[in-house]
């Protein structure tokens, strides 16, 4: 297996065949998976497949059939099993995983929501996110809402994504220099930073819990807290609390707002922005 | 009114349409329709030397200027599919376990959802 992350070209040529597809079957938005199922003759299952996967393509008889696994994803309209499926539709639309699929590579189980590190799986991530989301409704729904995760949480409902999907693709549109960060409820993930601070030299992000400051909003989210009304905990701190190498007296020690969201049994999620600054 | 005599097109007349329509199949302005038609063509097309234009040479760049098609040479191609394959077959041996229970529970699941396809 190739551990290295996939070229930004295939990722780019991914996200044009995943608004290709949106473009196709569900132009006026939001994604239904119906009709690119009827189309293409993929049948589909929801059931209880308890916790191996949270989705699955298979190719049997020279048919493709997707597993949404409930157990793993709630009901099958809930944001993470619209997420499934749409991942589950990358490995399809996309020529390799589909040829290889047909070729005879096992059917295999995917984690979705970006919570698996191999190429194949990233790419049918981000194939997800663009079909769910296609840029230019995206940016039309991210320009009327708040900053942070007021706005992502709009989005989320706009396209009945999950908040963590909603999060990467406002990171990565660059709707506000910012750094989100995935904590499961064992401890820290993964993070995912915008262009401005991975240009300032803040890529390395406090990974330890107990370094940060216990009554902070992501320690508080984490602990299991009754959210405020609107459903999240939010705070000022600092550059120099979160990226862990940054010393109090360096420029780049702004103030930052500190936000953090509670994910159920998928831990929690939090997101810094400079208050009035840029990370620069 | 009409002049006496003038009821319809002359026969010349007829004979000169048939002959530019002649022309225009010749000099392929209209595509051959007629199984003759083609052999015709067929024949008149294998004497000749036909030369693409040099913006035609390379049709790969041609497509890939629309930027609406990917294209990947076969070499690419397996190769990217071998990779693919390793890394699905490698994500099925990470996956989790897949009980004979719930894998029954599959299969029932997806013949149910054929079936009714099928209907």
């Amino acid at each position: 297996m190739s551990a290295s992350p996939v070229p930004l070209m295939q990722l780019e040529e991914i996200a044009a065949l995943a608004e290709a597809v949106a473009g196709e079957y569900c132009p006026e938005g939001p994604f239904d998976p119906c009709p690119i199922l009827d189309d293409n003759e993929i049948t589909i299952s929801y059931g209880c497949y308890s916790s191996a996967f949270d989705g699955m393509l298979e190719h049997r008889s020279q048919r493709f059939h997707i597993y949404c696994n409930l157990d793993r994803v709630d009901t099958a309209d809930s944001p993470r099993a619209r997420f499934t499926v749409a991942h589950e539709l990358g490995h399809f639309f996309i020529d390799d995983h589909r040829n290889a699929l047909k070729s005879g590579a096992p059917p295999h189980g995917s984690w979705s929501e970006f919570e698996s590190t191999l190429p194949v799986e990233r790419e049918a991530d981000h194939f997800a996110s663009y079909l769910l989301m296609p840029t230019a409704q995206f940016l039309k729904v991210a320009r009327i809402h708040r900053r942070g995760i007021a706005g992502i949480l709009g989005i989320a409902k706009h396209f009945g994504a999950s908040v963590t999907a909603s999060a990467i693709r406002y990171a990565k549109a660059e709707i506000v220099p910012c750094v989100v960060i995935k904590w499961s409820a064992t401890g820290f993930q993964w993070p995912w930073i915008s262009t401005e601070p991975f240009r300032a030299r803040l890529r390395t992000v406090q990974r330890n819990l107990n370094a940060l400051p216990h009554d902070c909003p992501t320690r508080i989210a984490l602990s299991g807290a009754q959210p405020p009304q609107c459903g999240y905990f939010e705070a000022g701190t600092t550059a120099s609390c979160w990226f862990p190498f940054l010393s109090s007296s360096d420029s780049r020690n702004i103030i930052l707002m500190e936000q953090a969201m509670q994910l159920g049994r998928f831990g929690a999620l939090t997101f810094l922005f400079p208050v009035d600054s840029s990370f620069a | 009114m009409p002049k006496s005599g003038h009821k319809g097109k002359k026969p010349d007349s007829c004979a000169l349409e048939r002959e530019i329509l002649h022309a225009m199949h010749d000099e392929d302005w209209l595509a051959p329709e007629t199984e003759e038609a083609v052999k015709r063509a067929e024949a008149r097309l294998a004497g000749e030397k036909i030369t693409v234009p040099t913006s035609f040479e390379h049709p790969r760049d041609l497509l890939r200027r629309s930027g609406k098609i990917r294209i990947t040479r076969r070499s690419d191609r397996n190769a990217q599919s071998d990779e693919a394959r390793e890394d699905l077959a490698r994500a099925a041996r990470e996956g989790g376990t897949i009980s004979s229970e719930v894998e029954a529970r599959m299969k029932k699941d997806r013949d149910e959802a054929e079936s009714k396809k099928k209907r």
